[in-house]
């Protein structure tokens, strides 16, 4: 398999429980070294998917292909390719922290001198040696997190899947775990994430995947979102954005300016400038739009993109969406 | 060496349940043969004393086993240990010979007072140590029935804990025979205890595994 080609290859995933469609025919590829942050409501088939991807659950139809392994076909090779933490993640009283990962590198099947020396790496990596005596119940919240990323990374997997992992952690456990995501994703491990805290999200990936009922309903850069782009897109397309000008003198010449140039909509106005909304959100297009608004003598002292928050974005995708168009097959932007 | 075995043997038996089993055995006998020192008549304790054992040996460690398994599937232990790669069977198979070693633990706590029995006079060595033999043997048996019994659906689960409660105590009469009977008459509850055994293990085993795989994988959530 060459860099080039997705590690993961989910194609017309479909999954039906009794009375729930959880998930409906959804396609992505993933490509090795992305950081794919997968977002979505409760119920809408985060975890039904993810769970499919680490072979604990059977799809009704459709495939999944991880490092080339098809994961009802050949589980067994799917799982030394994936580390798999899920939402709730299990521990074992009456054990210490060096037991726990001893435990589970004998499970992957490490032995004796090679198993000694992974499980030490991997407490170093995660922080963990000083703790290596301590009982597992006796560790906070984000020290518990950071032993089960170890966990996960005990056979040295390429494709990591973690369900709701920064879920009830406080501020330091989140930053030492967004820490930790950053180190592995310089490694080239290839990470998908879920969460419903978007921002913690679009800070850690480089592509967002929304799920909603069950559909991807967005794909793309975070940026991307937070400057409206349209869900089934993959960034290429033209977007909106809005703009905040800042002049040193009162708005009535920025006003008329506006009427003179199509495509630029007045969203506010306040006394030393306005809000303004352009059809084409494009880089290329802003400089020329700021060239042009100082070539035609307006006194411009400020000028700046106005960043959505990526939940006020994805409210806004949500609600744009009562009846999406059906999604072709997805290829995420590396 | 086997995961579940070595986890078994550092985490398990720190557990609240195997020190209170451990407890419970240890005063038990400990009573019942004081008493029988008491009373000059370590015969007449039998009974109470092998009850004890097998009680241990053949209820609480196997509902020790099935606790400790529900517990790995209510925790997402169980998923966990099938990414690693530990398959069903495996985990079946681990489990019961974990609970093999637990129980041989526990014999070497109850040998003592065999023996202190057999100074006290009255009993016949040979066959409390046959039967102690045959009561650790029989643990995984009737630990895998446990387990497959904890494994099945809540109707399956009323029907097989019926019929194995009345088959347990013909499976513990046919051990007590085969150890304390004599000539030819032993051979023939011994031949039926270990076909009844062999072939117990075998299909509680098989079914518990596919009930695991049945209830903690490829169902709904």
């Amino acid at each position: 398999m060459t860099s080039s080609e997705p590690i993961v290859e989910v194609r017309e995933l479909d999954r039906r429980f009794a009375q729930v469609h959880a998930v409906k025919g959804i396609s992505i590829d993933i490509l090795p070294g992305q950081v794919v942050g997968f977002i979505g409501a409760n119920g809408a088939g985060k975890t039904t998917t993810m769970r499919m991807m680490a072979t604990l659950e059977r799809p009704s139809g459709g495939s999944i292909r991880i490092a080339g392994h098809n994961v009802i076909r050949d589980p067994a090779a799917v799982r030394q390719a994936i580390g798999w933490m899920p939402d709730n993640y299990g521990t074992y009283a009456n054990m210490n922290v060096f037991e726990y990962l001893d435990f589970f590198a004998r499970a992957y099947g490490l032995r004796s001198v090679q198993r000694r020396s992974r499980v030490e790496e991997i407490l170093d990596f995660a922080d963990l040696t000083p703790l290596a005596d301590r009982p597992i119940n006796k560790l906070s919240k984000g020290m518990g997190q950071r032993l089960c990323f170890g966990r996960m990374l005990l056979p040295d997997p390429q494709f990591l899947i973690l369900d709701e992992p920064a879920a009830g952690l406080d501020p330091k456990a989140r930053i030492e775990f967004k820490n930790l995501v950053r180190i592995l994703a310089q490694q080239g491990k290839t990470l998908f994430i879920s969460s419903h805290i978007l921002s913690e999200l679009g800070e850690m990936c480089d592509t967002l995947l929304f799920i909603d009922s069950g559909k991807i309903v967005y794909h793309g850069a975070s940026e991307q979102l937070r400057r409206g782009g349209q869900p089934g897109t993959s960034g290429v397309t033209s977007t909106t954005q809005v703009i905040d000008v800042s002049l040193s003198t009162e708005p009535s010449a920025l006003l008329d300016w506006i009427t003179m140039h199509p495509g630029i909509k007045l969203l506010d106005k306040r006394m030393d400038g306005a809000r303004l909304e352009l059809s084409n959100g494009e880089n290329e297009a802003l400089a020329m739009l700021l060239k042009q608004m100082i070539t035609d003598g307006l006194p411009v002292t400020g000028f700046h993109r106005v960043e959505r928050k990526l939940e006020d974005a994805f409210v806004d995708m949500v609600r744009g969406l009562q009846s999406p168009p059906p999604l072709p097959n997805i290829n995420l932007p590396s | 060496m086997n995961p579940i075995l070595v986890k078994e043997l550092r985490q398990s038996l720190r557990s609240r349940w195997f020190e209170i089993i451990f407890l419970w055995l240890c005063s038990t006998l400990t009573l019942i043969t004081a008493v029988s020192a008491l009373i000059d008549s370590p015969n007449g304790m039998t009974v109470f004393f092998w009850v004890g054992v097998a009680s241990t040996f053949h209820v609480l460690l196997p509902l020790r086993t099935v606790f400790a398994a529900h517990d790995d599937r209510q925790r997402g232990n169980f998923e966990l240990i099938r990414v690693a790669g530990v398959t069903a069977e495996k985990f079946t198979n681990q489990r019961i010979t974990a609970l093999l070693f637990h129980t041989l633990t526990l014999a070497s706590i109850v040998l003592p007072f065999v023996i202190l029995r057999y100074f006290l006079g009255g009993i016949e060595l040979l066959s409390e140590l046959k039967y102690l033999t045959l009561l650790t043997l029989g643990a995984p048996v009737v630990g895998s029935v446990f387990l497959w019994i904890s494994t099945t659906g809540t109707a399956g689960r009323v029907i097989l804990s019926i019929f194995f409660f009345f088959l347990l105590p013909v499976y513990e009469f046919f051990t007590f025979t085969s150890a304390f009977s004599s000539g030819f008459l032993s051979a023939a509850p011994f031949v039926v205890w270990v076909f009844v055994s062999i072939i117990g293990l075998i299909i509680a085993q098989a079914f518990a595994s596919e009930g695991f795989i049945l209830h903690s994988l490829y169902s709904n959530p």
